[in-house]
């Protein structure tokens, strides 16, 4: 990074802290920091939804998961408008009729004040320890990107944020959001188009799309069928899009407080209503076109020569063991082959000119066979990391390395700054939610004598700070979560969102349960089967993939709330 | 939040709405799977 970066980032981000707090004025109470006095548009909540849900993680993983394992990644949204539909016609009118701050209000209406405190419990645990991921995870790759001190970058990451969200509350969340979301928009479709731009004279867009397609990164849409049977363990497809991303969507979106916050502040419930939807619509499609850049990235380097491994530290970290040699010639030989590739996608995009059918299909085969050939040599090198003791994953690390290297100073700047923008945006999100529901659903209402409005808006405001540093302690923590880390994320929340939505789904259409002693039993020995199959799957007992934990989690709350309802039914009958 | 406030925009119910964005998904799937196969 040269003087310039270092201006558009430090400029953007005061920026960002500055509108933030200029937007901050809020009156003096819960309705007024938690709900924005329930007065915003829905375009604003469109954002705010967007802005929550599309951490740092998305930006940086998502084309770096198309890079290596194509675009199929985007099935995992094909179930959220389907979500946002049964949102709308079954939450949003209870939410809105009820006047609540957080969606676990209403479970105390529905059956006790036990199912109340275990949902809002396992929300606290689920959303803090993932927005400790949301810290950690672009942190961990600018520090070693960049050479930055992680604790630092930590806290930067973390701690800037809670100046706008603690002072502001959601007012300042949202506003922040849209200003952060346009940037952030902006900056990916600069970085698009220099992609193509860069690319040899001859090459065009279209051009770049067949190289990729050709070699399997446009794989958009699959089935999850192989050898004529479906895979249970294969996590992104068609099906289980659909099927685990609804689950996984509906929990998201109809039961979590950094969600259902954010249409809460809503002037209207068709104000709450147009949010969800035009984010049901918007989403896919957004997704698909982040995933695109990471697709025309890989063709870039089809042209460019590509890293052997994209995260250069965990290189230089074997190169003082006993792998130093086999290194040596496994970056020779990659050099090799990356020479070939040259040749032979530049054959390939002139013959995709000429339409020479022949030639298509000949350097198809070469690069094909070129790609097999440097994979392999790339997993040989992943081994050796691991079997140093270090992180073999570097999904996360192929767009900001391609950033770092081949764009305009001034650019990497400002991509590093929407970093930042990313997951503050997100992280002011969470920090919100888990203010309101601390204090709504325990301070508040777990405080024997009355406190007044003003010290209510004191207390929240200190939640959020502890909350923030919670987040940072925890991201000081984390380490080595292995898997690519928008993942990593998911399958943490896969854990919980299956249970909480099975609690609001009995809630909702299981009119005859009454008592809130058959959910709660229900919803503590359905959340030890997710944690058991979990495990099993880790362990690799059983094939499944995270999504369809979501499923197992919903369904399991209302199986055992059956049955326990039934075996309270028998027990009281016999007395 | 005004509970009074729900009259569907541009449309004449929610239910019309509710098609609209369950139609765009079916229609992105669609093409997403003729992009698939065009490309690969």
């Amino acid at each position: 990074m040269n003087y310039l970066d270092w201006i558009v980032l430090i400029l953007t981000l005061t920026g960002i802290i500055a509108y933030g707090l200029y937007k901050s004025r809020t009156t003096h109470n819960l309705a007024g920091y938690f709900l924005a006095n329930r007065s915003m548009s829905w375009g604003l909540i469109l954002l705010s939804i967007i802005g929550t849900q599309a951490s740092s993680i998305t930006f940086l993983s998502a084309p770096g998961q198309a890079y290596t394992d194509g675009m199929r990644f985007v099935q995992y949204y094909f179930g959220q408008p389907i979500a946002a539909v049964v949102i709308c016609i079954v939450f949003v009118p209870i939410f809105s009729k009820l006047q609540v701050y957080t969606s676990y209000q209403y479970l105390e209406t529905r059956f006790d004040v036990k199912t109340r405190t275990l949902t809002s419990f396992l929300f606290l645990l689920n959303r803090s320890l993932s927005t400790g991921i949301s810290v950690f995870a672009p942190s961990i790759i600018l520090s070693s990107l960049l050479g930055w001190n992680i604790y630092w970058t930590n806290i930067f990451m973390g701690g800037l944020l809670i100046i706008y969200t603690m002072s502001g509350g959601a007012k300042a969340v949202a506003y922040t959001q849209q200003l952060q979301l346009i940037i952030i928009f902006i900056g990916i479709f600069l970085a698009a188009y220099l992609v193509v731009h860069m690319l040899p004279e001859h090459v065009g867009f279209f051009d770049a799309l067949h190289v990729s397609g050709k070699l399997g990164k446009l794989n958009v849409i699959t089935t999850g069928i192989q050898n004529g049977k479906f895979n249970w363990k294969d996590q992104y497809n068609l099906l289980s899009g659909i099927i685990g991303g609804f689950f996984l969507g509906l929990s998201y979106f109809g039961t979590d407080q950094s969600q259902v916050g954010r249409y809460l502040t809503a002037s209207s419930m068709k104000e709450s209503r147009m949010g969800l939807l035009m984010n049901g619509m918007v989403k896919v499609p957004m997704q698909f076109l982040i995933l695109l850049v990471g697709a025309l990235v890989f063709t870039f380097y089809q042209f460019n020569g590509a890293p052997l491994f994209f995260n250069e530290s965990q290189l230089a970290k074997i190169e003082g063991t006993i792998y130093k040699d086999s290194l040596v010639q496994a970056r020779q030989e990659y050099e090799t082959i990356n020479l070939l590739k040259r040749k032979s996608v530049t054959d390939f995009s002139l013959a995709l000119h000429q339409h020479d059918q022949i030639n298509i299909t000949r350097h198809q085969r070469e690069l094909e066979d070129l790609q097999h050939y440097s994979d392999s040599l790339r997993m040989k090198v992943k081994t050796w990391i691991k079997a140093t003791g270090g992180d073999n994953n570097d999904t996360n690390y192929i767009f900001i390395r391609f950033v770092v290297d081949y764009l305009p100073a001034g650019l990497v700047g400002l991509l590093i700054a929407i970093i930042f923008l990313a997951s503050w945006g997100s992280i002011a999100a969470a920090l919100n939610s888990l203010s309101s529901a601390t204090m709504v659903d325990f301070h508040r209402r777990f405080t024997k004598h009355t406190i007044t409005p003003e010290k209510e808006y004191q207390w929240s405001k200190w939640y959020t700070l502890a909350w923030g540093i919670f987040c940072i302690t925890v991201a000081m923590f984390t380490y080595n979560i292995g898997n690519s880390l928008i993942e990593a994320v998911n399958v943490l929340g896969s854990l919980f969102y299956g249970v909480i939505l099975g609690v609001f789904l009995v809630a909702f259409f299981l009119k005859s349960i009454k008592s809130g002693l058959a959910v709660f039993w229900g919803a503590v020995v359905a959340e030890c089967l997710v944690l058991a199959v979990f495990t099993f799957a880790k362990l690799g007992y059983i094939n499944l993939g995270f999504l369809w934990l979501n499923p197992i989690g919903a369904f399991g709350v209302i199986l055992f709330t059956l049955l326990f309802n039934l075996f309270f039914r028998v027990q009281r009958s016999r007395r | 939040m005004n509970t009074d406030d729900d009259k569907a925009p541009l449309f004449k119910s929610w239910k019309q709405w509710y098609f609209l964005v369950i139609a765009f998904l079916v229609l992105l799937i669609f093409l997403f799977n003729y992009f698939t196969k065009y490309f690969s």
